[in-house]
């Protein structure tokens, strides 16, 4: 008996292979993917990329949005514009003001209590999630609606309680005043987006092996080592995204609070630069301002995003 | 260095009794393998002495130091994990240091022990990659590294080997033998596999349903099983198990000859069958054979000639195995093997 095996099946007897299937197959892989890709692409192009594109266009350009007019080119006349007004400056600051003053809310209390939760098992583990991620799941404008009743001038709760521990004289008009406004939409946005942190940081918690846990405290690490060295670099995937999302989305986030709380007030004390831009293409009728806001807004949190991007890629920690 | 003795210890979980009332002794220096299946209890006996898990009820004492009530890091121990549970955003260098920083030791003396270490496992070309650029072996190695460098009482593994390969695992068995016998260390390994607990221990425990079924050498485990369970669950294939009535005797698979004809003066026993297959492992043969007793594995040294499918088998009475009906084993009844003895008269018609 022979070691090696041979061919039992005559090759020449094979049918050969037709060259149409084969440039049918080729076909088929080359379109079908598009065919299923299409209706996303279409509606990502009529509500993302065209109002993008159109954007760019505008900011060099002149139109009052009134039909039948066409708009004008002007060059860099609007960015000129924006850049001199005061406003634009305010609203600058005070986009700062959130994008900072909003990280406490969007990823330190939302840490520490994705991991003061972590450990609790049964039912009031689901009540505590649910407590954090109720304001987030509200709509903002029946937030808007709830907040100002609590803080309603004449007949809020706030000014009520504060007047019957004596804290204050008279009733204060929180969304009236510079810099109540300010700190309250912050607070408001703030406690809204608490939620958002905290799911996605107790998600993440969950991704983490039980046994690291184990194997460090079987090392005497107590819990505040554990979560230093375990915990923070295991999650800084995690904390990078959030942090990425919350510099980027928070004049978003703070955007319908300002719309319904203060419209930007009182004298452009609480506004920012999503909201401006809303204002000068919307209430002033500016489309040019407008776009340029725009389009400056969209370069630098590009660039951050990208910088961002960059920073995360070398810090933090994958396990895969 | 430590013996750990363990008194009426008890878990349970709601309703299941996990581990009923058991009591031992791991001995000092000892390669001790708690061995069972699945589900027998003996990952949280292990669990429970190492801290991570509360006992019911019962002590645990290190030598003569109670230490049920310690956290597991103040228990002397290391610990040794499946999945080994390397920090995966560590070098395999700030792995093993990890534990010795945490217990404040300088800088320098941490150096010198952590690449001490890394020599004895042979991986000190690799202490600045992390675990997910190493092999499995290696990954292992490094989990075993990190629990030496803390020169624990007593090791503690939990299934350690069942992530790897065969043949990995193998080559892996003879070098945590070797390094027991290097550390001179107490070490405590729970495994479900038979072959690791025979080849690596030099005290055997096994578990089932939360007790205790036997304790003693590989050897006294082999030989000498107690009981249906522990005969059953050591030797692969396991022991052939006929029913006599209310008794039932066993015999091993390689305590069964296969014969081409009985010889009535060297054969007492005979117990005609069917071959139903063969398994050629290479070193050794696996007959096995349909007979009235039920389905019997033979084992032999290789044979590669093919067999008539009518076989003949037969055995020596003091390889026999008797077991009473509560499943314990029992003194010898030889009387129960009258049935299968030789009929001199078929063979010599």
């Amino acid at each position: 008996m022979s070691n090696y095996q041979s061919n039992s099946i005559d090759i020449a007897a094979l049918e050969p292979i037709q060259a149409k299937s084969k440039r049918a197959r080729k076909w088929r892989l080359l379109t079908k993917p598009y065919i299923y890709l299409a209706p996303s692409l279409i509606l990502l192009w009529i509500w993302m990329y065209y109002p993008t594109l159109s954007t760019f266009v505008l900011a060099f350009q002149n139109w009052g949005m009134v039909p039948g007019t066409a708009p004008t080119p002007v060059g860099l006349d609007n960015f000129v514009r924006l850049l001199s007004s005061k406003d634009f400056g305010i609203s600058i600051i005070n986009t700062l003001f959130y994008t900072v003053g909003l990280l406490p809310f969007s990823i330190v209390i939302p840490l520490f209590l994705a991991v003061a939760t972590h450990k609790m098992e049964g039912k009031m583990k689901n009540v505590y999630r649910a407590m954090f991620f109720i304001p987030l799941i509200l709509a903002p404008v029946s937030v808007g609606a709830i907040w100002r009743w609590l803080f309603h001038p004449t007949n809020g709760l706030v000014n009520d309680l504060l007047l019957q521990f004596g804290l204050i004289d008279s009733n204060i008009a929180f969304f009236s005043d510079p810099v109540f406004a300010k700190w309250l939409i912050l607070l408001i946005t703030g406690w809204k987006m608490i939620g958002f942190g905290t799911i996605l940081f107790s998600a993440a918690l969950t991704g983490i092996s039980k046994d690291y846990y184990e194997a460090i405290s079987l090392e005497g690490a107590n819990r505040f080592q554990q979560f230093r060295d375990l915990t923070l670099p295991l999650l800084s995937p995690m904390i990078f995204l959030v942090l990425m999302m919350s510099l980027l989305f928070s004049s978003q986030w703070t955007f319908a609070y300002i719309d319904i709380l203060t419209q930007g007030g009182p004298f452009g004390t609480s506004t920012n630069i999503y909201y401006e831009m809303y204002k000068y293409g919307f209430s002033n009728m500016d489309v040019g301002l407008s776009a340029a806001a725009a389009l400056l807004f969209f370069v630098v949190f590009g660039i951050i995003a990208f910088v961002l991007n960059n920073i995360t890629k070398k810090y933090a920690f994958y396990d895969n | 260095m430590a013996q750990i003795t363990l008194q009426n210890l008890k878990k349970s979980f709601g309703k299941t009794n996990v581990l009923k009332d058991i009591s031992l002794e791991i001995k000092d220096g000892s390669f001790t393998i708690l061995l069972g299946p699945s589900g027998c209890g003996k990952s949280t006996l292990l669990r429970i002495l190492a801290g991570l898990e509360e006992e019911s009820s019962g002590h645990i004492y290190m030598d003569t130091k109670e230490i049920t009530y310690n956290e597991p890091k103040d228990r002397d121990i290391a610990m040794v994990f499946q999945n080994y549970a390397l920090y995966p955003h560590m070098t395999v260098y700030q792995n093993i240091e990890y534990g010795l920083k945490i217990k404040k030791i300088p800088k320098a003396e941490r150096k010198q022990m952590v690449t001490g270490v890394l020599e004895m496992v042979e991986l000190t070309d690799h202490a600045q990659k992390r675990p997910n650029q190493l092999s499995g072996g290696q990954r292992q190695r490094v989990a075993l590294a990190r629990a030496i460098v803390k020169r624990p009482g007593a090791f503690f593994m939990d299934e350690p080997l069942s992530n790897l390969d065969a043949k990995l695992r193998n080559h892996m068995r003879q070098e945590l033998i070797e390094l027991q016998a290097q550390l001179k260390t107490t070490f405590l390994y729970v495994t479900h596999d038979q072959v690791e607990a025979m080849s690596m221990g030099t005290h055997i425990i096994i578990l089932n349903q939360g007790e205790v079924m036997q304790q003693g050498t590989p050897k006294e485990i082999y030989t000498n099983p107690q009981n249906l369970f522990v005969a059953q669950f050591i030797g692969s294939p396991p022991v052939n198990i006929m029913k006599q009535g209310d008794y039932s005797i066993g015999i091993r698979p390689e305590n069964i000859r296969l014969v081409q004809a009985f010889d009535p003066a060297e054969d007492t026993y005979q117990i005609d069958g069917e071959l139903l297959s063969t398994e050629q492992l290479g070193g050794e043969t696996i007959y096995r054979v349909k007979t009235e007793y039920g389905k019997l594995n033979v084992k032999t040294p290789s044979r590669w000639d093919s067999i008539d499918k009518p076989v003949q088998l037969t055995f020596s009475k003091e390889d026999v195995l008797f077991f009473g009906e509560d499943g314990n084993r029992i003194a010898p009844q030889y009387e129960l093997l009258e049935d299968l003895r030789v009929a001199p008269q078929l063979h010599f018609a």
